[in-house]
């Protein structure tokens, strides 16, 4: 099977692809901005470098975050399209997962907190036991909330938003967690991840922003109706 | 030269429109004889999403691009009961417009011409109204454009495919935003452009003064935040809005728009004259606010007193829609031109930049 991975949910721009759970191709660029830009032509740079063209994909892996809400959107845009353009299924993976697995050896028998700043001292976090069993669904807690979430599991930290919280953890308490450093999570772990997991219909790949569209509804008024 | 629509060979192209409120996409084929057909045409408006906020919300916007465009382009597909393999190339709006939804349908462009090995026309949403009237009737260039929508108000000379000369736009808000803030001025329903219209039906526009910002100036430009402002005086010396108070200041509102328009695509007329003097003169009035039916009896009007033309492409052309998209990629690939797969979506893009 191969299967082609996608990343744009943070910083970085990334493309792997794998052939019969062997990496083919793959390519990563800490590019901040100008996802929308960067992505086709790393896909095809990748296809290139594998000597394969996307018709030979047989399912893509995505990341649906969370992370920012336009670097997900191109991520996900992208992979339902190449779905419906080629006919092939997507696996959605979470962003935190994909960093949680990107550290698997590094942490190896530990739990693990991988964690994303979404500012206004939030961090988008999810907690995995030792054997990667999800303890926590994925989700946005306040720094305060987080920092006693994780005091007493030992977790190693990982993600973008690492350092930060490990600043908030050590002012909290004597203890300073371990950092499993992963800015990004890796496309050929999101690729392998992929191959354990199913192949879903694209309209199943949905956006994972774990925060609402800022927007305020304006005072109730019943509108007048002249006609 | 080619006449109005021609393209050398026959082109089938997927057109995809994201840059507002609409989630659309449509299949377009262009003949060599100049016939073209809209085999499909497919617009989920999300409407009732941002009715609630009185407005569109860019990232609410967004979201429902990014969950509805794959299931409207395959409804497009089916509806032209064509397979991936008849398509020359894909066309999707890359700008102007809500950058955030311009880049879902951007990227799912790209992906697809990616996917199939097609070329891809990164397609300014502006240049899809502007050529849509070849779409739907035989008009030949050049000829004077009035684009009104709930993001624009310009005047543009349109000399050909890519030749755009920009004679006047707004200085401040666009005609459908006008419409939308003096609706919520008078409590009228959100979207503004058909509630102020049946308001206004049932009022009396004499009633109350407004002004008639720019009439008379030496440009075509307009201005609507001075009217805007002139409605919320109005409103202010009210003890108590009435039924009567909101439909007579509609009407009076509306007359204002009208005139406003009317005197600033005159003196466009009056430029095309000086420029074309020997070609046919012909006005295309695009964009959603053509839909208003006291707009378009003025403009009828003004046509018949200046010896112009009038095309006004039927409403689902008008508003924003994936076949004018698709309609304006046939034109340019017909042209030899395409896009690369790293385009950049942009969030302003004037067609003066535009290259033919």
């Amino acid at each position: 099977m191969r299967i082609l991975a996608l990343d744009t949910t943070l910083s970085a721009c990334s493309v792997a692809l794998l052939a019969d759970s062997k990496v083919a191709g793959c390519s990563s660029d800490n590019i901040e901005r100008g996802h929308a830009e960067a992505l086709l032509p790393m896909v095809m740079r990748v296809c290139a470098q594998a000597g394969m063209s996307l018709a030979d994909v047989d399912r893509i892996a995505v990341t649906v975050g969370p992370g920012t809400f336009v670097g997900i959107r191109v991520g996900v845009a992208a992979a339902r399209a190449f779905s419906l353009a080629l006919d092939i299924p997507v696996t959605a993976i979470t962003t935190l997962d994909a960093l949680a697995a990107t550290v698997e050896r590094e942490t190896a028998h530990q739990p693990v907190a991988a964690v994303i700043d979404a500012r206004n001292e939030q961090f988008y976090a999810q907690l995995f036991a030792a054997d990667r069993h999800p303890l926590t669904p994925p989700q946005i807690l306040q720094t305060g909330a987080l920092v006693t979430l994780i005091a007493d599991t030992k977790a190693s930290l990982t993600g973008p938003g690492a350092p930060a919280l490990a600043t908030a953890i050590a002012a909290h308490s004597s203890g300073q967690p371990k950092i499993a450093p992963a800015l990004t999570p890796d496309p050929r772990v999101i690729a392998q991840l992929a191959e354990k997991r199913h192949g879903q219909r694209a309209e199943m790949i949905r956006p994972l922003y774990l925060r609402p569209p800022d927007a305020k509804l304006p005072d109730a008024r019943t509108p007048r109706i002249i006609a | 030269m080619t006449s109005a629509g021609s393209v050398e060979q026959r082109y089938t192209l997927l057109g995809i429109e994201t840059s507002c409120d609409e989630t659309a996409a449509a299949i377009v084929r262009g003949h060599p004889d100049g016939a073209r057909e809209i085999l499909s045409n497919v617009v989920l408006s999300q409407l009732d999403a941002h009715r609630p906020y009185g407005g569109v919300v860019p990232e609410i916007a967004a979201r429902a691009h990014v969950e509805q465009l794959d299931g409207i382009i395959a409804t497009a597909m089916e509806e032209a009961d064509l397979d991936w393999n008849a398509l020359d190339a894909v066309a999707a709006t890359a700008g102007p417009g809500l950058i955030a939804g311009v880049m879902v349908g951007l990227v799912t462009g790209k992906a697809i011409a990616a996917a199939r090995n097609l070329p891809l026309l990164a397609v300014n949403h502006l240049e899809g109204h502007a050529l849509s009237p070849r779409l739907s009737a035989d008009v030949a260039f050049p000829y004077l454009l009035l684009l009104v929508s709930g993001g624009h108000c310009q005047l543009l000379l349109v000399r050909g495919v890519g030749r755009y000369e920009r004679l006047g736009t707004t200085l401040d808000d666009a005609i459908g935003e006008a419409f939308d803030k003096t609706a919520k001025m008078l409590d009228l329903p959100y979207p503004g452009g058909p509630s102020v219209e049946a308001a206004a039906r049932v009022g009396d526009a004499s009633r109350f003064a407004l002004p008639r910002p720019m009439v008379g100036r030496d440009n075509c430009d307009f201005s609507f935040s001075g009217l805007k402002t002139a409605v919320l005086h109005t409103i202010g010396k009210l003890d108590k809005l009435t039924d009567r108070d909101a439909a007579d200041i509609a009407a009076a509102f509306q007359l204002a728009v009208c005139d406003v328009l009317v005197d600033r695509t005159a003196r466009a007329m009056r430029l095309f004259h000086a420029v074309h003097a020997e070609k046919p003169p012909q006005l295309v009035i695009a964009g959603g606010v053509a839909a208003n039916r006291a707009i378009a009896a003025a403009l009828s009007g003004l046509c018949a007193e200046m010896g112009f033309a009038q095309t006004v492409p039927p409403l689902h052309l008008c508003t924003d829609n994936g076949a004018m998209i698709a309609w304006a990629g046939v034109e340019r690939f017909a042209l030899g031109l395409s896009d690369p797969l790293d385009v950049a979506p942009r969030a302003r893009w004037p067609l003066t930049q535009l290259q033919g």
